[in-house]
């Protein structure tokens, strides 16, 4: 048997074998296994890094929105688009705070105008951030900036004259700010709610909210009248530009008797601009396109002591043509106030009336006291709870102004061949369906005078009537179409100057009067500048329909008055205390004749060149008992209190009183709406930005430039 | 000679020898006995890891969930921003979506969104807030421009899980207006002793900013303290739970959060100022195809006198449709305003009864006039 050969293994040949094989993948599992381990272990690191990558992105668009912010405020060099959008940085790197770059992200930041560009109701600024990198990751983000407005602050001047300082008892309740210098002085000092920054230093005692106080600060430019040059054209474009009447003439009499109103010298002539707030569809609602203003001329030779209501003298005589025509009291009769003057209460048909009023109650009587023949007699009617005093031509007027003839009661104007006219109602042939007192719709659109015979009682003037004025008729194109007949007369309806849409579509808010002085009271509804190329004075109160610090109230109205001299309240007998009967210091012998006790303004008031201040704030007129400001205060003692809703912005500080019993204290409180930077149409900025409103926006859109245009185009008016 | 024979060494065998075999066994045994202690070792380390990190990921998803919508509460919404602060609920007002295209106010615009969840809270619907007696909204609010504000009411709030069958553990939910709340997270990992999931800051009347003490809670968006108004940041503490069963262990990840309320404090001035005046001669009338059936509705009207007068700012007419016995307008579209003498819109959906048309003008604010609405069109 022969073996079988065996293929011999050559040398070098290796046997077949599995360790290493088994070693090698064991090793690789395990290093697969501990890879795994390793890699599980880093997700969450990074989910980390992830997350922090996006809060990099998000504060990447942040830091630029922040950048964008600082160099719309700062670079006063800046164009600002408002018709396109305009890029500041693009793809820019962005350091941290150690000066180390932000890895990846790259932002872009644009930026325009947006919103009504005109300036109207603010100017906003659009900024828009974009962080991104070059893979894809995008974060949009937008931020709105308002314009700061000078009707933001409680206070403002722009310079501080020495010897002046705020004292104990005056209340600043709102933003306070000087180019100058701030003072206070006495203890405790006044109070300020709110706080106070000045270029210069900030002195003296005073309580302060707990905000600080800022000296130091940076200047804020005061703006000019050039600035302001555009709202005469904004109110020419909705029917509000006028020219007050000025000039002056010898003083108008009748049968002898001076009626002008003024004592000595020519009559100067004004016009008085009234805010009128009224429902007109009788919808128990005064809607925001309801308010309207009334203007009223006066005639040659009647002089604006008339409009202001003057009672010069210390007593003022009782035969005064203004004491007798235009101050008297209010009686409530049939639910309604009727107003009735002194001259007229004389009459019969008077007294029957007012014996008859719920408030005040008159017996029979009181009535027989009360008369325009003594100052006895005059003074038992105006210390009537419900005396006051009204401007020439005001509707209340209606039983002194509205002079009848003496044949034919219902004509509208007296005719001289019939002799000497009437007072209203008083008239033989006047049936005692026109026996009422003044209100709110016996409006007269040319008001007459004269000197009412007040040693009998016949309500026939002494001479023919004077013409006192006449109401301007407003243009066609701003009247109401129809007010409710419950409201007003159809005679008023076209003397209302409609103020807003739609009865005045093209309305900017812009009432302007192209000389001054402006002579302004009344109730207003809207958001309106009125600006004065002159000095403005407030005859009375000027408020708007609804307080402006009640519930639900917040911006429903909002004035602003612009005058390019200075804004003065008036040392009238609405404002201040006059004296009727000496000795004056007796209780009851010097009155407050105006709807209340004190002088009250809603409104933020501006005067460019000028100060916002008080006529005679150092004449002393103490009231017994003493009026206290506020009323309830038990030390503060003053002429009355300017009880202000609003702002006051001046070139220049001034006093409103001088001591006890002097003046008007200050008692002002800021509009919650100054507090929104919500503004009157145009009224001027500080060229500083505040934040209005934060939005994030969907990553994929915006991804152009095209995009970026169409979406500018879309925020703008 | 003899020849040599020459012994070939025997080839290699095709196996292994038993010697082989037991060494590579042994071998092989030894490295398991080494590795798989190890690797148990891994395996709960990386499934505590994975636990950890879903845990991690659970919080900050949570985290990221309210802070997203939070952080832009407020803006142009016409309602309060903070509605309920308590330490385990909070409700605010966002306009998040949108379905009208083009709304500025909006972050998302989703046509197909739920009507009811992208818009403001009808009064008619008012419910309890989460974790209260107190129904919301008390009234229906208006924007500027006094429309139905169109953001939405958004509550987060945490409640006991009690599937868990543990007092610690909470659920997180979101509710938008009345509709369902929906689950955002489970296992949310609140000790008995931390008393919170919400915090929050305030400024006070001078500036500064201080946390608002537990005792001062809750706050309503209609307390007279006007504390609502206050509230500038949100703390947010995220405990998540991972429960190792094997391991017999828990895992928790805290993460802690503030969220500042980017718009609570500012101005939100509207840009282009007073409402736009209506549109006009709003009509709508059925119109018929070839064969006389009805195809669609065609609403037509004038363009508002702002258009092209006044403050010349109106950009759109947004179009609506309701049914006749129904007050909830649901909007079909919007068409720009390009000067045009007259505008039309076709509404091709002819389900459904009476219905009434309105349109509304919208300037760029977005601020929109009053609808104006149609008589009732009746489908046959």
């Amino acid at each position: 048997m022969t073996p079988s050969p065996r293929t011999p293994r050559r040398r070098g040949q290796r046997r077949r074998g599995s360790s290493l094989l088994l070693v090698l993948i064991m090793t690789t599992a395990m290093a697969a296994l501990v890879l795994s381990a390793i890699y599980l272990q880093s997700l969450g690191s990074i989910v980390s890094s992830l997350r922090e990558r996006e809060r990099d992105f998000r504060y990447a668009a942040e830091a630029a929105l922040a950048l964008g912010k600082s160099r719309v405020n700062r670079d006063t060099l800046l164009a600002i688009p408002a018709d396109s959008f305009a890029t500041l940085f693009r793809d820019s790197v962005l350091v941290d705070a150690t000066g180390t770059t932000i890895p990846r992200a790259r932002v872009t930041m644009h930026y325009a105008f947006t919103g009504d560009t005109t300036g109207r109701f603010g100017e906003f600024v659009t900024l828009l951030a974009r962080a991104s990198d070059d893979v894809g990751t995008r974060h949009l983000r937008r931020l709105d900036l308002t314009a700061e407005s000078f009707s933001r602050f409680a206070m403002f001047t722009n310079t501080w004259q020495s010897g002046l300082a705020y004292g104990t008892g005056e209340f600043i309740r709102g933003r306070s700010h000087s180019n100058g210098n701030w003072r206070s002085s006495g203890t405790p000092g006044p109070t300020y709610f709110d706080t106070v920054s000045a270029v210069g230093t900030i002195t003296g005692t005073a309580t302060y909210s707990g905000l600080p106080t800022l000296a130091g600060a940076a200047t804020i430019p005061y703006p000019s009248v050039a600035k302001l040059a555009a709202l005469p054209g904004y109110a020419t474009t909705g029917n509000l530009n006028f020219a007050p009447v000025s000039g002056t003439a010898a003083m108008a009499t009748t049968n002898g008797t001076n009626v002008s109103g003024r004592a000595a010298g020519n009559a100067v002539r004004g016009t008085w601009l009234e805010f009128v707030a009224l429902d007109v569809n009788a919808d128990a609602q005064i809607a925001e396109d309801e308010g309207a203003i009334r203007i009223f001329d006066l005639a040659a030779g009647i002089d604006t002591s008339r409009i202001r209501a003057d009672l010069e003298g210390s007593p003022v005589a009782f035969s005064h043509p203004i004491l007798q025509n235009q101050c008297g009291a209010f009686f409530t009769i049939g639910g309604r106030q009727e107003f009735f003057p002194v001259a007229v209460f004389r009459q019969a048909w008077v007294k029957n009336r007012i014996v008859t009023s719920t408030f005040p109650t008159v017996t029979n009587a009181q009535a027989n006291t009360y008369s325009g023949n003594t100052q006895a007699d005059v003074l038992r009617i105006l210390r009537l709870p419900t005396a006051r005093c009204f401007p020439v031509g005001s509707p209340f007027l209606l039983l002194t102004e509205r002079i009848v003839d003496a044949v034919n009661c219902g004509q509208a104007s007296p005719n001289p061949a019939n002799g000497n006219p009437y007072s209203w109602a008083a008239g033989p042939t006047c049936a005692a369906d026109v026996y009422y007192g003044g209100q709110d719709t016996t409006f007269t659109p040319d008001p007459r005078t004269c000197v009412i015979i007040q040693t009998a009682a016949t309500g026939r003037c002494t001479g023919l009537a004077v013409a006192l004025g006449s109401w301007r008729q407003a243009p066609g194109a701003i009247q109401f179409a129809a007010v409710d007949a419950s409201v007003r007369q159809e005679t008023e309806r076209t003397y209302l100057w409609s103020i807003a849409k739609p009865h005045n579509l093209e309305s900017k808010g812009v009432i302007h009067a192209s000389a001054g002085p402006l002579w302004v009271s009344g109730t207003l509804r809207g958001t309106v500048t009125l600006y004065v190329l002159g000095s403005v004075v407030m005859i009375d109160d000027l408020r708007y329909d609804v307080d402006p610090t009640a519930p639900n109230a917040l911006c429903r109205n909002f004035l602003g008055i612009i005058a390019r001299d200075n804004i003065m309240v008036a040392d009238n007998a609405m404002n201040r205390p006059k004296v009727i009967a000496t000795p004056a210091t007796t209780a009851g012998n010097t009155l407050f004749l105006g709807p209340d006790r004190d002088f009250f303004l809603d409104a933020v008031t501006m005067s460019l060149t000028g100060t916002v201040g008080v006529e005679d704030f150092a004449g002393s007129t103490r009231t017994n008992p003493a009026s206290m400001c506020p009323k309830t205060s038990t030390n503060s003692t003053s002429g009355g209190c300017i009880n202000q809703t609003g702002g006051v912005i001046q070139e220049a500080i001034s006093a409103t009183f001088a001591g006890s019993g002097t003046g008007l204290r200050e008692n002002r409180t800021v509009d919650p709406c100054q507090l929104t930077n919500r503004k009157p149409p145009f009224f001027p900025t500080t060229q500083r930005y505040l934040e209005n409103k934060y939005f994030e926006i969907d990553p994929k859109t915006l991804g152009t430039d095209a995009a970026v245009r169409t979406w500018f185009a879309r925020l703008r008016g | 000679m003899r020849p040599t024979i020459r012994t070939r060494r025997p080839a290699g065998r095709p196996g292994f020898t038993l010697l082989e075999l037991m060494l590579s066994m042994t071998l092989s045994l030894m490295v398991f006995a080494i590795a798989l202690p190890f690797f148990r070792v891994q395996s709960k380390a990386v499934e505590a890891n994975v636990g950890r990190s879903e845990a991690s990921q659970n919080a900050r998803f949570v985290q990221n969930a309210i802070d997203r919508e939070l952080r832009l509460a407020g803006g142009e919404v016409g309602q309060p921003i903070i509605v309920q602060a308590t330490p385990f609920a909070l409700t605010f007002n966002v306009d998040l979506v949108s379905r009208t295209p083009g709304d500025a106010n909006a972050v998302y615009i989703n046509t197909d969104a739920d009507s009811l969840a992208v818009t403001g809270w009808d009064d008619g619907d008012a419910m309890a807030l989460p974790g209260t007696t107190r129904t919301y909204p008390d009234r229906d609010y208006f924007d500027a421009a006094g429309n139905l504000s169109g953001a939405e009411t958004i509550s987060y709030f945490v409640s006991p899980d009690l599937a868990s069958g543990r007092p610690d553990l909470y659920q997180l939910w979101r509710r938008v207006n009345d509709r369902d709340s929906t689950l955002v997270a489970r296992d949310i990992h609140i000790p008995a002793d931390t008393g919170w999931f919400f915090r929050y800051w305030r400024t006070t009347g001078t500036g500064a900013l201080v946390q608002v003490p537990a005792n001062a809670l809750p706050i309503l968006w209609d307390d007279t303290t006007a504390l609502a108004d206050s509230i500038r940041i949100v703390d947010l503490r995220v405990s998540a739970l991972y429960r190792d069963d094997r391991a017999q262990e828990e895992v928790t990840r805290t993460t802690y959060a503030s969220t500042r309320l980017l718009n609570a404090g500012l101005l939100r001035q509207r840009t282009c100022g007073t409402s736009p005046l209506p549109a006009r001669n709003v009509a709508a009338a059925i119109q018929l195809d070839a064969g006389g059936a009805p195809a669609s509705v065609r609403i037509a009207w004038d363009p508002s006198l702002e258009e092209g007068g006044g403050e010349r700012d109106v950009t759109t007419y947004v179009v609506q449709r309701r049914l006749a016995s129904e007050t909830e307008w649901t909007t079909l579209g919007n068409v720009p305003a390009n000067g045009d003498a007259s505008y039309a819109y076709e509404d091709f959906d002819l389900a459904g009864g009476d219905r009434i048309y309105g349109v509304f003008a919208q300037d760029c604010s977005p601020a929109n006039s009053p609808v104006v609405a149609t008589g009732t069109v009746s489908i046959p």
